[in-house]
């Protein structure tokens, strides 16, 4: 469908307050000025849009489906093919749906979104205002669930980590298509604050995913993101996030597991705006099959933003001779006093190790898999909880298992 | 230029005075013979015509007009400059007498290379040395002497301007001209195939080891002219040459556009290497005038084993736009690209490279230094593709910025593009400025901060250096030098 | 009675605003070796710094003198071409630049400014010999780059390599034990005593006892939050092994104001 033919179908949605359907009204008229990104589009050089669009998806109508079955009993918030089912607040902390909130939308993505951007706005089902107040510290589970049909689950999440707080933000992407995942997340994270965002994608085959997290961090803030990618057949997570204020820390982690003709594309902007912030990144892909692994990493330093340290390494593991992995680490440096370095590198598994592994006994199978998974290990070990570290260790073990 | 107010007139003498430290800014009085500015097809049919050159060669240079016109000029993200008006331009000027032998050289150009310290007289010969190198000069567009064509030839080699290619050797030039650099290229490899008026000729036949360094020397003189100039070398099985390059131009406040293109051809076991001085004038201070460098390098590894090196010192110029490619066909061949580019004041410069692994076990090496100072503004741009046939590809990149105030900006846009799980490809860059430990560590030790901050910067492009010739090397630290100046403090 | 040489008056200095030397005031004669000994965070380093003219630390009050004169307003090279030394405590690695290309500069600079004439290559080199014997530094050294990839001990004997090749007239010595052992730091020490002379004057800065039984002090100030709490002779030294700082540290908070 064209952009025009998806402004339709948000025109047509029209239940919520007056002030979120005047917001979706505005991004369908953006859609329609921006277009989809086309194949000439810079940051879309590796991931074709069309991939995205590979079905009419439509959004869903009526109430949400009890979905027991896959809901997750640990998660506060259930959305289901973007409508919320249900939403509950750790204590001291607020939740609500942000049809009910939505004063903030915008704020740090842009009031003029463009794209994917503004396809997620206009079709935006529901999503959840979270505010962790002053000196709270709280965490958070939120399930998204595909139900297939050809749905849209368009979500849309407005997060505040208000002086002092803390928020370990969990959202996990489960389901069956065809469907597509559009989810959309905007935090501010205030000064001295925190916010933990663990995004793992795991989508069964047929749901294209589409995810943007805009996060502006304040002075002596952090933000510490470790996001997770395969499985689903085209999928593509934009991480931007500004350091705001002196002393901000942003730590992005990202581990892409691609087989088949899977494709994962992790894009990155981290802005240095104000001086002595941070910024770490550590990105692996480990690919098999004829899959193709993205990354675009861009660091752009201010004017004025002295003493900068920032940091990025990307690593990519082909597992088979038809995998691809393409890379792009940018450095934009418009500030002397700095110190930021990147690194990528792309390559099979090291034949030295290997075989120094099956001197020592080990059959090649157990080899590799020992070598694959302590590749996978530095982003594992990043989790902040011993439950999430099992689990994530578990998927790996499980898609390379499937794998090999 | 464009919409900016115009800057006051400034003399070419005042200039001078501003940025004494250019020291190739002098220009010299020379007859020349040169069309009016403007480019129709007719200023393309007048250059082959004035030339002599064949059928096919006018055909070629139409097609490339053709397309031109067609193709839309390039913008970069980090540069902006006013509009190229590409009909003020003369695309022809040459000095009037065309000589034939060293006495017929107008004494005034020959006085000018002389002041450039290019020998156009083959002086160690006659004093019975060794000669070490061999110089082509191109004076705006046309090539006024070759040294040592004579002594060469002996060995088969060929080493003659473009022009006299064309004539002697047009069976050469028309199974290779554009076979690395098609006529339809980009936007200024075309528009330099239609009004390409001359430039180098190397032919290396198998199994030869060029004796001496070859070189050319390009020099713009006329005032208000473009510079387009193609250099084709072809080196056969088992052969090496090493080719250098050397570029200035005299001060001048309006810009000159220098689109050149280069193609070299590398078969099987043969060695290229290639290495650049460029030194063209960078405009004074406020970023009046100085040269469009916007030229396309590119070399082909048809045969196995084959090398092709790219080294290049880029201190000059307004803007500078370049990035010396090597497309690795032949398995097991290397191609290498070594930089250091320098931007001070309101310079800028994209430069970088392309490695293209077709064949199989292909191995490339980029190794890329950056200074930033003053103003100036440097993105580092390069392409790393393994295609899905080049098993066992290797390439190694090592991309380092400087920064020196806190005005300039350096700018790393690197893209890894690996399409075979066999291949290893490691990219490493950093950006720092000069450590205020290092300064004061030479500091103590008696050095002043303008020779510590040098001492430091040479350090940095050492590994860059040292795949220069002797010579060169020499001249690249001094550039360096004379570049910084007034970057410190 | 010899020339006062470095003369440090009432000296308070801070670094990012903060105060680091409080009121220090010590004089170096002609021929005399002092050492500053204190406690981790005494002020021991930037003593070291504020003297050479690191442009980091801002002197506040007092005065530093060299042979008479105020050089507070002097660049450390211009220091260094006066005749004054610092061997780092921890010498910074210069990729790219070899050592030899450096102090062959290093060295023409300091006698250009002493209006003794240049070295040229052949006689720096055998210069660079003579002297780099006399800290047992491998002559390969020279040839690779300043202190990169460097051994602890390799770096401090290149710190004192070059002290002799530039022949200064005051020495501050940072911590020249720092990461050696008893072995290196008799190598260290040796090279050190050689260049002793009745026209030279060193201030060594030290934590430990250890080094000074190897380099020998005229005169031991004790260090402590930015002022000189006490000064005597060699015995000093002893006390302060056998009772730590924390005596010191009382003798400073019972003298403070």
């Amino acid at each position: 469908m064209t952009e025009q033919q998806y402004a339709e179908l948000a025109r047509g949605l029209s239940e919520g307050p007056p002030g979120w359907v005047e917001l979706r009204q505005g991004a369908a008229d953006a859609l329609v000025a921006s277009g989809f990104p086309g194949p000439r589009d810079e940051a879309w050089k590796y991931t074709r849009p069309a991939a995205l669009l590979d079905h009419d998806w439509a959004p869903a109508e009526g109430d949400p489906p009890e979905v027991d079955a896959e809901a997750d009993p640990e998660a506060d918030v259930v959305l289901v093919d973007g409508r919320l089912l249900r939403a509950r607040a750790a204590p001291g902390t607020t939740v609500e749906s942000i049809r009910q909130d939505s004063f903030g939308v915008g704020h740090i993505l842009g009031e003029d979104p463009a794209g994917f951007l503004a396809l997620n706005l206009a079709l935006a089902r529901d999503g959840v205002a979270v505010r962790v107040p002053a000196g709270v510290s709280a965490k958070l589970v939120v399930q998204h669930v595909a139900t297939g049909g050809e749905r849209l689950g368009a979500a849309r999440h407005l997060i505040n980590v208000d002086p002092g707080g803390e928020l370990l933000l969990v959202e996990r992407f489960t389901g069956q298509g065809p469907a597509f995942t559009s989810a959309v997340v905007e935090a501010h994270v205030s000064e001295r604050a925190s916010l933990v965002h663990v995004r793992e994608q795991a989508e069964g085959p047929g749901v294209p995913h589409h995810g943007v997290v805009g996060v502006n961090v304040g002075a002596g803030g952090r933000y510490h993101a470790v996001s997770v990618l395969g499985g689903a057949g085209t999928t593509r997570v934009e991480l931007r996030v500004a350091l705001q204020a002196p002393g901000a820390h942003v730590s992005l982690d990202g581990l892409v597991l691609v087989a088949g003709r899977e494709h994962a594309d992790h894009h990155v902007r981290i802005e240095h705006r104000a001086p002595g912030c941070t910024s770490r990144q550590a990105f692996r892909s480990l690919c098999a099959g004829r899959s193709r692994s993205v990354f675009t990493g861009n660091v752009v330093v201010a004017e004025g933003a002295v003493g900068t340290d920032a940091a990025q390494v990307h690593r990519a593991l082909l597992l088979s001779d038809d995998a691809v992995a393409d890379a792009r680490p940018q450095l934009e440096i418009s500030c002397d006093d700095v110190r930021c370095t990147h690194g990528a590198a792309v390559g099979a598994l090291d034949a030295e190790a290997l075989f120094y592994l099956r001197q020592r006994g080990l059959g090649e199978l157990a080899a590799r898999s020992l070598l694959t998974e302590a590749f996978a290990a530095e982003i594992v070990d990043a989790l902040p909880d011993e439950a999430l570290r099992d689990a994530l260790r578990a998927r790996v073990a499980g898609w390379l298992g499937a794998a090999s | 230029m464009g919409e900016e107010a115009q800057p006051a007139r400034t003399s070419a003498e005042e200039m001078v005075a501003e940025r004494g430290e250019y020291r190739y800014g002098f220009s010299t009085p020379i007859e020349a013979d040169r069309l009016p500015p403007g480019l129709d097809e007719e200023v393309v049919r007048f250059i082959s015509a004035k030339k002599g050159e064949p059928g096919w060669l006018l055909d070629w240079r139409l097609a490339a007009f053709r397309a031109w016109q067609q193709m839309e000029e390039p913008t970069w993200p980090h540069f902006t400059y006013g509009p190229i008006d590409y009909q003020g331009v003369s695309y022809y000027a040459a000095p009037k007498q065309k000589p034939q032998s060293l006495d017929e050289v107008d004494p005034e150009i020959l006085e000018m290379f002389e002041k450039l310290g290019i020998p156009l007289q083959e002086r160690e010969a006659l004093a019975g040395v060794e000669p070490t190198i061999a110089v082509d000069a191109v004076l705006d567009s046309v090539s006024v002497k070759t040294t040592f064509r004579a002594k060469l030839a002996e060995l088969g080699i060929l080493f003659m301007s473009f022009g006299e290619a064309v004539r002697e050797h047009p069976e050469l030039v028309r199974k290779y001209l554009g076979s690395v650099v098609p006529h339809t290229d980009n936007y200024f490899a075309a528009l330099n195939a239609a009004v390409f008026s001359d430039g180098s000729f190397v032919y290396v036949p198998k199994g030869v080891r060029c004796p001496m360094e070859l070189s050319t020397y390009f020099r713009i003189n006329e005032a208000n002219t473009g510079q387009f100039e193609r250099t084709l070398i072809i080196v056969e099985d088992g052969a090496y040459v090493s080719y250098l390059e050397g570029c200035t131009a005299p001060m001048r406040k309006d810009n000159q556009l220098h689109a050149a293109v280069v193609e070299l051809v590398a078969h099987a076991d043969a060695t290229i290497k290639y290495s650049t001085v460029q030194n063209w004038f960078p405009g004074d201070k406020e970023g009046r005038g100085g040269v469009y460098n916007f030229v396309t390098k590119r070399g082909k590894c048809l045969g196995a084993r084959s090398r092709i090196s790219w080294t290049q010192v880029e201190t000059g110029s307004a803007i500078t736009w370049k990035y010396p490619s090597c497309i690795l066909q032949g398995d097991d061949s290397v191609g290498e690209f070594y930089s250091v580019a320098l931007t001070n004041n309101r310079q800028l410069a994209d430069t970088g490279t392309k490695m293209i692994h077709l064949g199989r076990n292909t191995r490339s090496t980029i190794v890329s230094k950056g200074i930033s100072a003053g103003r100036g503004q440097q993105t580092y741009r390069g392409l790393v593709q393994i295609n899905k046939k080049a098993v066992g590809a290797r390439n190694y990149t090592r991309c380092d910025s400087l920064l020196i105030g806190g005005a300039c900006g350096a700018h790393t846009l690197p893209y890894v593009d690996v399409r075979n799980g066999s291949a290893t490809v490691e990219h490493e860059a950093s950006a720092s400025r000069i450590g205020e430990d290092q300064l004061f560590y030479l500091r103590q030790r008696g050095l002043s901060e303008e020779d510590a901050v040098s001492m430091i910067v040479n350090g940095f492009c050492r590994e860059v250096f040292k795949e220069l010739p002797m010579e060169f090397a020499v001249e690249a630290r001094r550039l360096l030098e004379v570049s910084l100046e007034g970057a410190v403090g | 009675m010899s020339e006062t040489l470095l003369e440090l008056v009432d000296l308070h200095a801070e670094v990012d605003g903060k105060p680091i030397l409080k009121g220090l005031s010590l004089a170096l004669r002609a021929g005399e070796v002092h050492a500053v000994m204190g406690p981790n965070a005494s002020g021991k380093s930037t003593l070291s710094k504020v003297i050479t003219g690191h442009p980091d630390y801002r002197v506040t009050g007092g005065d530093v003198r060299f042979r008479g004169a105020s050089i507070l307003e002097l660049t450390p090279e211009e220091r260094a071409h006066q005749g004054l030394f610092l061997s780092f405590q921890s010498p910074v690695e210069i990729p790219g630049v070899s050592t030899a290309v450096f102090l062959k500069a290093a060295v023409n600079a300091v006698r250009r400014a002493r209006n003794q004439p240049e070295l040229d290559a052949a006689a720096f080199l055998r210069l660079a010999r003579e002297k780099s014997a006399l800290v047992q530094l491998d002559k390969e050294l020279l040839s690779r780059s300043l202190n990169e990839g460097f051994s602890g001990g390799e770096k401090k004997r290149n710190e004192i390599f070059q002290m002799a090749m530039l022949e200064p007239v005051v020495s501050v010595l940072d911590e020249p034990d720092s990461g050696l052992d008893v072995d290196a730091l008799r190598i260290v020490a040796d090279g050190v005593n050689a260049l002793r002379s009745p026209e030279r004057a060193m201030l060594v800065i030290t934590h430990y006892q250890r080094l000074l039984d190897h380099l020998p002090a005229d005169h031991i100030h004790v260090l402590v939050d930015g002022r000189i709490v006490r000064s005597g002779g060699p015995e000093l030294a002893g006390e302060v092994e056998a009772q730590g700082y924390a005596w010191a540290r009382e003798a400073a908070a019972g003298a403070a104001p």
